[in-house]
């Protein structure tokens, strides 16, 4: 440096803020790079400004980068929010999972379910065998039957408690107030008039009668009674060995931990 | 126009001020910028951080302060990566030319490295001691607010010309200070 820096104009001056700025004319860069080649006190200029330049900048950078620092470490952040989204996603798989079994262990093990179960293949298995009279048979006179007949349970028990114990199919009668009772969802109305009867049901329909029985007893929450337990050991000599077979699945079934879970 | 239509709007928001979306794209480019730097350069945590507060950094210093403009040339990730990697390299003291991408070649002088500044900013701090008043507060409203003379003349009450003159009368008292004062030479600094 020498005294011959001070002979530069203040113009030389605004002329290097010109080359330094943002995106320079070409002009001004032609200028003032011609003249940087051929006068070293002006190169030196631009120079200084250069860095006093980058010292503002400096300046100006720090607040941005305090601010920038001060909301810590996002790379944590992610990895963290990344592990988040799919603990999201595994509970709400494990939520549907849980929440599938029980209802697929409700509709498959609860009380009723399985009642309904065997019962449904109980109509197909045993009553079906036309062991019973039915209405038409009997002329159509008991309007009970008739009822019972059309589905109408409701009406069939009204007329079918009132059947006189003298009349000829006074067990089929109250063989089907009990199934009635059974198809309304009164099950221990089911349980009572079918036991009360059990003598005079047991000479014409044993085997329905007794699967009607162990329905109703599962259904209406029993099944761990001592009743139940010797009803459904005691089955009907008359019984097929397929027969014989349901009632030990019903038994497995009732041991089965998804309805243990359910109840 | 820009194909990165969306970034541009991002662009416009930060320039507003809108710190909210700042902090929102923090921590959304983060993962990809680590996952660069460390395939890349093959970086630790603590430095992809470092490098990562100063790219996000220079990135919004630069919209704020008129560098990076709409229509982008590139996508706004992109744009942060490429100053991460501008440092990285820098530091490495490798050949810049290396980093072939164009818009990178446009950023390299759009920005003053953070890594490299803390020694600029003590360096420019002393001289601004040193000179005092009111030589101090011209230059910082010229150079770190980036206002015009008129402005500086309306904000003394001075006449713009006289604004102007005062102006580089400091710079020329600063070189006289370096020049005399050795505590004041850039080369111990920069």
């Amino acid at each position: 440096m020498n005294e011959n820096k001070n002979y530069l104009l203040d113009e030389d001056y605004e002329l290097i803020e010109l080359y330094l700025a943002q995106n320079p004319d070409v002009e001004v860069v032609n200028r003032v790079e011609t003249r940087m080649n051929v006068d070293p006190d002006f190169e030196q200029a631009v120079l200084l400004q250069k860095k006093l330049l980058d010292g503002f900048a400096a300046l100006r950078y720090k607040p941005y980068k305090e601010k920038v620092a001060s909301w810590g470490d996002p790379m944590q952040g992610s990895v963290l929010q990344l592990y988040g989204r799919y603990a999201v996603a595994a509970s709400i798989v494990l939520a549907i999972g849980i929440f599938g079994t029980w209802y697929y262990s409700r509709v498959q093990y609860s009380d009723t379910a399985l009642a309904q179960k065997y019962f449904t293949a109980g109509e197909v298995l045993s009553w079906s065998s036309g062991a019973t009279m039915s209405a038409q048979q009997q002329g159509s006179s008991e309007a009970g039957l008739d009822a019972f007949q059309k589905g109408n349970y409701p009406d069939a028990i009204e007329l079918l408690k009132n059947v006189d114990t003298t009349s000829g199919f006074y067990a089929e009668a109250v063989f089907k107030l009990g199934l009635s009772h059974f198809k309304v969802g009164d099950y221990d109305a089911a349980i009572a008039g079918l036991q009360s009867s059990w003598d005079i049901i047991r000479q014409s329909d044993k085997v329905p009668a007794h699967l009607t029985l162990v329905c109703a007893y599962i259904a209406a929450g029993k099944s761990d009674t001592e009743a139940f337990q010797q009803l459904i050991i005691n089955i009907p000599a008359e019984a097929t060995e397929v027969y014989k077979r349901k009632m030990e699945e019903i038994q497995a079934e009732l041991k089965h931990p998804l309805r243990v879970w359910v109840r | 126009m820009s194909t990165f239509e969306t970034d541009n709007e991002l662009v416009k928001r930060i320039r507003n001020g809108d710190e909210a979306l700042l902090r929102k794209l923090y921590k959304v480019y983060a993962a990809e910028f680590k996952g660069y730097m460390i395939k890349r350069f093959n970086c630790d945590r603590q430095e992809v951080l470092a490098l990562y507060q100063d790219a996000f950094s220079v990135m919004w210093q630069n919209i704020h302060e008129g560098k990076l403009v709409e229509p982008l040339s590139s996508k706004l990730q992109t744009y942060v990566i490429g100053i991460g990697k501008i440092l990285k390299m820098r530091e490495l003291d490798k050949n810049k030319r290396i980093l072939d991408e164009s818009f990178i070649t446009e950023l390299e002088s759009s920005f003053t490295i953070a890594s490299e500044t803390a020694g600029v900013r003590i360096w420019i701090t002393k001289i601004l001691q040193k000179i005092g008043e009111p030589c101090a507060s011209l230059l910082q409203q010229r150079y770190e607010k980036g206002w015009e003379f008129e402005i500086i003349g309306e904000e003394i009450d001075i006449e713009t010309g006289t604004a102007r003159k005062r102006h580089f009368d400091c710079i020329r008292k600063i070189r006289k200070l370096i020049e005399t004062d050795p505590d004041l030479n850039p080369d111990l600094y920069l």
